[in-house]
């Protein structure tokens, strides 16, 4: 597929990266995903993120659709 | 007890005569006593929450208080866990509380943890969190997780009535640091509305009213006013 992907970041990948992305490469599941996006941006190498499809905590066998709704979560430190 | 101190939430049908009774008998530990720990004390003793013990090994600092709004100016130098103890004294005489003036540590957890139904973490590090996590597992005791990033807020119910952990969001520490609100700031309402959410959450907990964040991370972005729930299962089969 050739369709634009959407994805939201949250916590501190929206100063390291930006608050939303779009991403032009084909990907499948949520595997590839991480994959391209670990390509892409170094940082998220490091950090143990969720990836959110379609608001659920997806696995990486999670398909994904141009339609997905696309979250990406990086743990939070605390107050 | 004096109903009348909890008339207003003893009218709530949903709480009612029984709802104060459980909150008196209720057992609650939170760990940390800072930014999320604040708001979580004050309304819980406020509620009238029977028992509650209190973590902290840290004293009170000047830039503590912005959002650690238990404490005046006079609290500075003091004991946080002590200060919170004696705020709570004078909030509401009749609920107990325990001081725990150290840090919780591998060695200590088990006994402390013990003797309390509700777990609610209010820490500030990765470390105290995975052995909170693994402890409540252990003891078959829920927790109540809060986290904060600038102006975004986490919060969910871990272990409750078996349902998923902090282990199955996040199996393992992060190798990169995750910044803290010491590094990246924090306005303090960001902490107080988590707390509040947590404490929420708790009262919700022992009353057994509402819908438990059981399995569902609350992230909230406070400058978008935003809202979502996203939905997590268990990663792993449990031992």
């Amino acid at each position: 597929m050739n369709d634009v992907l959407h994805i939201k970041l949250f916590g501190m990948l929206q100063e390291k990266i930006a608050a939303e992305i779009e991403l032009n490469e084909p990907v499948l599941n949520v595997s590839e995903l991480r994959a391209v996006l670990e390509k892409k941006y170094i940082y998220m190498n490091g950090i143990n993120y969720l990836v959110a499809i379609d608001r659920n905590i997806a696995s990486n066998e999670t398909l994904i659709t141009p339609d997905s709704e696309i979250a990406i979560l990086p743990p939070f430190s605390g107050g | 007890m004096n109903i009348n101190r909890y008339d207003r939430q003893i009218k709530l049908s949903e709480i009612g005569a029984e709802g104060q009774l459980r909150l008196q008998n209720a057992q609650v530990l939170v760990i940390g006593a800072g930014g999320l720990g604040c708001p979580v004390l004050q309304y819980l003793a406020a509620a009238g929450v029977g028992t509650i013990g209190i973590v902290d090994n840290d004293i009170v600092e000047e830039s503590n208080i912005q959002r650690q709004v238990i404490y005046g100016t006079d609290s500075i130098g003091k004991s946080k866990a002590e200060a919170a103890g004696n705020y709570l004294q004078n909030l509401n005489p009749e609920i107990k509380t325990i001081i725990y003036n150290f840090r919780l540590i591998q060695s200590n957890v088990l006994d402390i943890l013990e003797s309390y139904d509700i777990i609610i973490d209010c820490t500030d590090n990765f470390e105290t969190r995975y052995i909170l996590n693994n402890t409540c597992l252990q003891l078959n005791k829920p927790w109540i997780y809060g986290a904060i990033h600038k102006f975004e807020g986490q919060v969910s119910v871990f272990n409750y009535k078996g349902g998923p952990s902090y282990r199955d969001l996040f199996p393992n520490k992060s190798e990169a640091d995750i910044p803290d609100c010491a590094t990246v700031g924090v306005l303090g309402v960001l902490p107080g509305l988590t707390g509040m959410l947590q404490a929420t959450e708790c009262i919700k907990l022992i009353t057994g009213i509402g819908d438990i964040l059981s399995g569902k991370l609350l992230v909230f972005d406070m400058l978008k006013n935003q809202f979502n729930i996203y939905n997590f299962t268990h990663r792993y089969e449990r031992a």
